[in-house]
């Protein structure tokens, strides 16, 4: 040892390192992963801030933990803010951290950046190869944490209106190491599977770490060689991961997954509904249209009051046959009655034939006995005949000699001609 | 224009093996707009109306054909198989999981 050098007191070295270093230093800002991590019942945070190298020993009071966007966990990477202070009864020096953020958000933004340019440009995000979802989804698989409230209010959702539905569910890691492997492992067993109609993929909330595994290449090519369609249901509203622009319908929440399948039940209930009645309908109103037709046809008269109708024309036809009757009676009637009248006439009319008849045959007689040569022969006159029995009415039809007959009124001379005297 | 497939109609005789839901609701709108047209005649409505029926009565079957079944995949022996799942149907309509015993899931996939 030199005779010449110092020989500080502890206490004295140390407070000059700490002068040195805290105004070396002051505030400064430095990236490191967080280890060992505790938290005491003080609240306040001690750990390391450390990098492959070397270490820094931490502090986070309780008092300034207010400002943390994110709850520090070990394995972070983070970047810290805050002055280096030397705490002089231990010999060590530390950050005081009084800020501090996710320094990964940096870093895996820009991957999530980068993937999602990548996928976008194969093409995996286009809606022309998003498939559409069933119309009665009724066999559904669930990628999930089988604990945490994402299972549990889905299966709430699903079972409070769907009655009859089979659910399987694929448990897998939904957050760190091998999360991703897991989940793409699970959507390819089920689609090897079979006779799923629809998978649900997703977790509930989280920060950008918690959800990485859905931002993952080999999750959203599991996603993208999917047969069956796949909803995406990952964290909250705002969070948007690779997995929900592959799949074929993006749901903001694991409930609101559980609700579009409901929806779709739904849907296709109402649409047999709809086309219940609307076959119906038609088919109502067209026998009811050709109904009234027939209706309307049957009430003009003839149709109309059809007993009474046929009553009338009973009733006709029962005049006309008394009518034809009574008239044909009455002709009968009349014909016999001038059949008699006409007899009496023709007999009396014989009658007066007759005596018209008699009459002149009187007449006649009279007239005949008038010219009746008897008659005449009683005046006197007589009648001569030749031997030949003709009729003498001429001097010369005779001669001397000739015998003729004389008939007279009473008989016959019989003489001999002696002379004629014209 | 596609050739009408026998699986598109429901015949006299019933549906063919092969419906399914959405060749049933495509032949269904299909059979009221023909209906609703009002051109076609009183016999061939009738006929259209029956199939329709039939269709209609198919998809409802279908709808409640499936038993409730909710169920987990588990690893037994290097075997993937199913389990029915834990679940509560209370009559409040809450589902509690009972956190004990849901199925190990770290070595499945």
């Amino acid at each position: 040892m030199n005779g010449k050098q110092k020989i500080f007191r502890v206490t004295e070295l140390t407070r000059l390192i700490k002068t040195a270093l805290e105004g070396k230093f002051g505030d400064v800002c430095v990236e490191g992963e967080i280890s060992n991590l505790r938290r005491p019942s003080s609240g306040h945070f001690y750990f390391t801030l450390k990098d492959e190298n070397a270490q820094l020993s931490s502090v986070m009071f309780r008092g300034n933990q207010a400002t943390l966007k994110f709850q520090p966990r070990d394995g972070m990477l983070v970047q810290a803010f805050g002055q280096i202070s030397v705490y002089e009864k231990s010999g060590n020096y530390q950050i005081i951290v009084r800020q501090m953020q996710e320094a990964g958000k940096g870093s895996l933004q820009a991957a999530f950046e980068a993937l999602k340019l990548k996928l976008k440009a194969e093409g995996l995000f286009d809606s022309a190869r998003k498939k559409p979802l069933p119309l009665l989804p009724r066999h559904i698989g669930i990628v999930t944490s089988p604990t945490g409230a994402a299972i549990r209010d889905m299966l709430k959702v699903l079972t409070r209106r769907y009655p009859n539905l089979h659910i399987l569910i694929a448990p897998v890691k939904v957050q760190g190491e091998g999360a991703a492997a897991e989940i793409a492992a699970a959507i390819n067993y089920l689609n090897s599977r079979g006779g799923l109609d629809v998978l649900i993929v997703g977790r509930g909330g989280g920060s950008l770490e918690d959800l990485w595994a859905f931002n993952e290449e080999v999750v959203a090519r599991a996603i993208a060689g999917s047969g069956i369609p796949v909803i995406s249901a990952v964290g909250h509203e705002i969070d948007f991961t690779i997995s929900d622009f592959v799949a074929d319908l993006r749901a903001p929440t694991p409930s609101a997954a559980a609700e579009q399948v409901i929806g779709l039940k739904d849907l296709f209930e109402n649409k047999l509904q709809e086309y219940g009645l609307r076959l119906l309908r038609p088919l109502r109103e067209t026998l009811l249209r050709a109904r009234s037709r027939l209706v309307s046809a049957t009430a003009s008269d003839v149709f109309a009051r059809p007993r009474n109708v046929a009553q009338q024309y009973r009733q006709r036809i029962g005049e006309i046959r008394l009518r034809m009757t009574h008239s044909l009676q009455h002709r009968l009637q009349e014909t016999q009655q001038r059949l008699d009248e006409a007899s009496i006439r023709t007999l009396h009319e014989k009658d007066r034939h007759l005596d018209r008849s008699k009459q002149q045959l009187q007449q006649i007689s009279v007239q005949l006995r008038a010219l009746n040569p008897h008659a005449v022969l009683f005046r006197g006159y007589s009648i001569t005949r030749n031997d030949r029995g003709e009729v003498l009415r001429s001097a010369t039809k005779t001669r001397n000699g000739e015998r003729i007959v004389t008939r007279l009124s009473d008989g016959e001379l019989e003489s001999q001609i002696t002379g004629i005297k014209k | 224009m596609t050739a009408k497939k026998q699986s598109d109609k429901a015949t006299p005789a019933g549906i063919a093996v092969d419906m399914t839901f959405e060749k049933a609701l495509e032949r269904l709108e299909s059979i009221v707009t023909d209906l609703e047209s009002g051109k076609i005649d009183l016999e061939k409505m009738i006929e259209r109306f029956e199939e329709g029926q039939k269709l209609v009565g198919f998809c409802t079957r279908k709808l409640n054909e499936v038993e409730r079944r909710i169920e987990i995949l588990v690893n037994k022996g290097g075997e993937t198989t199913t389990e029915a799942f834990p679940t509560e149907i209370s009559n409040d309509d809450s589902i509690g999981l009972d956190p004990t015993t849901p199925p190990d899931a770290d070595e499945l996939f």
